[in-house]
């Protein structure tokens, strides 16, 4: 569902943070945006639309280079804070390239996050898209609480079609960029497979 | 886990995505629906998977073990997107949730011309939908025993508000957020009515401090959750909520009011404050003042704040300032 401007020669590439509520998908987000160069990145922005509330930027990575001549911008999307309508996620997924899939550890919230996975496989589905085919990454953030469900626990229920998987803790930023350059590396190689 | 263990175990959706997938390997539908017939419904989702079928004209048998249909329909060509309405598989659900961009009035006639969703308890229909549409599910005498209703991101208006809140009935969650509410609708909402609520959610609906100082009443009493988010509602919809005799309210979301120190002041005086758990205050403009009276306002004792994106919220003081103060040891989770 990428976007290509040819007459700028820029190829277009929506990631989405997804997972339950309160998991860390915008203090992902704020990291990132915090440790990329301001001449790489747009402004964070919240948007509270008539539509839906979204946190979006957009940046620039300099070590991909470009393919076919174009030069890749990554738009990273989140829907923040407590969502009081389950669509705001769903409508989030609007032509999405790669998904990060941001699980909570804590044994308490391990129904919350099967509720969102399920969720975000059920709304793919349902448009024609399979789980197994999306450019998909896992993270297992809140690795430092004390509730910490076993990694090994958390990727047999949640990580069914063996995706690339990273523990973090995305408030100290650890686990964050691991997870941000796997799923590009995921999107641009989708790229480079269709174009 | 065989099927038979996963069958005797505890519910769970991790329990039921696996009994799903046991279904699609064969296992027998008649004996996986008979066994979890005490599962809670909203754990007996339907796999999407099954539902594309249904839209793409394909008889899907498994659907009858589903109490609950979750469907978004969004730039999606199927030759009957609204199929699903007539599907005798969906006999038994008791939660249907749909947000289809082009489900409108026709849908809702669809809905309730079908012999389906004879036992729906919530019900959750976006988007497209009128005052008309409002007057028709208001009518039908399946809906009475409603317990969840929400018909966000709708065109409803005051004589669509005005016909759902009128008839008894047993509902108890209501969701309108991103209609056309305005004043008339809050005082619509506030009209004869004989609902008793626990939740209302009214998010994005055009409220300023008048459509407030309207809601207020016998409706909003009984509140457990209230959500204003995106209204205007300043400093006059904080008073008015300040003054309303909640009796029990535990979360109240407040996201882009339009509130300043002085609005959150006022919020802050109110004397129902110490029964209230989750307070949501972000994308304001509130400044460090607003914490410093969260800190020192003794009668608060949150599990949880978020006070972020508020342009004048230092947040590496704020969180600090905050979890230091005794009465907010318990906070579970601050977003500042």
């Amino acid at each position: 569902m990428s976007f290509i401007n040819a007459q700028k020669r820029e190829l277009h590439c929506k990631i989405v943070y997804y997972g339950p509520g309160l998991v860390g998908k915008t203090t992902n987000m704020q990291f990132i945006y915090n440790r990329t160069q301001p001449e790489l990145r747009t402004k964070l922005i919240c948007l509270a639309t008539e539509e839906e509330r979204t946190l979006f930027f957009s940046f620039t990575p300099q070590s991909l280079g470009e393919i076919h001549g174009h030069r890749v911008h990554f738009h990273l999307y989140t829907v923040p804070g407590p969502v009081f309508y389950d669509a705001s996620r769903r409508l989030i997924l609007k032509g999405v390239d790669g998904i990060v899939f941001v699980a909570d550890s804590q044994a308490e919230r391990f129904e919350a996050d099967i509720e969102s996975l399920e969720n975000l496989e059920s709304n793919l589905a349902i448009h024609g898209y399979q789980l197994e085919r999306v450019p998909l990454v896992l993270q297992y953030n809140k690795r430092d609480l004390p509730g910490a469900m076993p990694v090994g626990e958390l990727d047999e229920a949640l990580n069914t079609f063996k995706r690339p998987a990273f523990e973090a803790v995305a408030v100290t930023g650890a686990g964050v960029f691991e997870t941000l350059k796997a799923v590009a590396k995921l999107v641009v190689a989708e790229q480079r497979a269709g174009a | 886990m065989t099927l038979a263990q996963l069958l005797a175990g505890p519910p769970s959706l991790l329990a039921w995505r696996r009994i799903c997938a046991a279904l699609d390997d064969g296992a027998d539908i008649d004996a996986v629906d008979a066994a979890c017939a005490g599962w809670p419904d909203d754990v007996r989702r339907a796999p999407g998977r099954w539902l594309r079928d249904l839209l793409e004209g394909r008889r899907q048998p498994k659907l009858r073990v589903a109490r609950a249909i979750d469907l978004t329909l969004q730039e999606t060509e199927v030759a009957d997107r609204l199929v699903w309405t007539d599907a005798p598989e969906l006999t038994q659900a008791t939660i249907v949730r749909v947000l289809d961009e082009r489900l409108g009035d026709e849908g809702v006639e669809r809905l309730l011309g079908s012999a389906n969703f004879l036992k729906v308890e919530e019900l959750a229909l976006a988007s497209g939908i009128t005052d008309r549409g409002a007057r028709l599910l208001a009518e039908d005498e399946r809906l009475a025993g409603l317990r969840c209703l929400a018909l966000f991101r709708n065109q409803i208006g005051a004589d669509g508000v005005a016909a759902l809140i009128a008839r008894p009935s047993a509902l108890r969650r209501l969701l309108l957020g991103r209609n056309r509410l305005g004043v008339a609708g809050a005082r619509a909402l506030t009209g004869p009515n004989e609902v008793s609520l626990e939740l209302l959610d009214l998010d994005c609906d055009r409220l300023d401090g008048e459509a407030v100082q309207a809601l207020v009443g016998p409706l909003m009493g009984g509140l457990g959750t209230l959500n204003l988010s995106n209204n205007p509602i300043g400093l006059a919809g904080c008073a008015a909520l300040a003054g309303c005799h909640f009796s029990g309210l535990e979360v109240l979301y407040l996201h882009g009011c339009g509130l300043d120190d002085e609005a959150v002041a006022t919020l802050l005086r109110a004397p129902w404050l110490p029964r209230l758990k989750n307070l949501a205050l972000s994308d304001n403009a509130l400044s460090m003042a607003s914490v410093e009276r969260l800190v020192a306002g003794p009668a608060l004792e949150l599990d949880e704040l978020d006070i972020c994106h508020n342009p004048g919220i230092r947040e590496d003081v704020a969180g600090p300032l905050l979890r230091a103060a005794p009465q907010l040891a318990g906070l579970h989770r601050l977003c500042s």
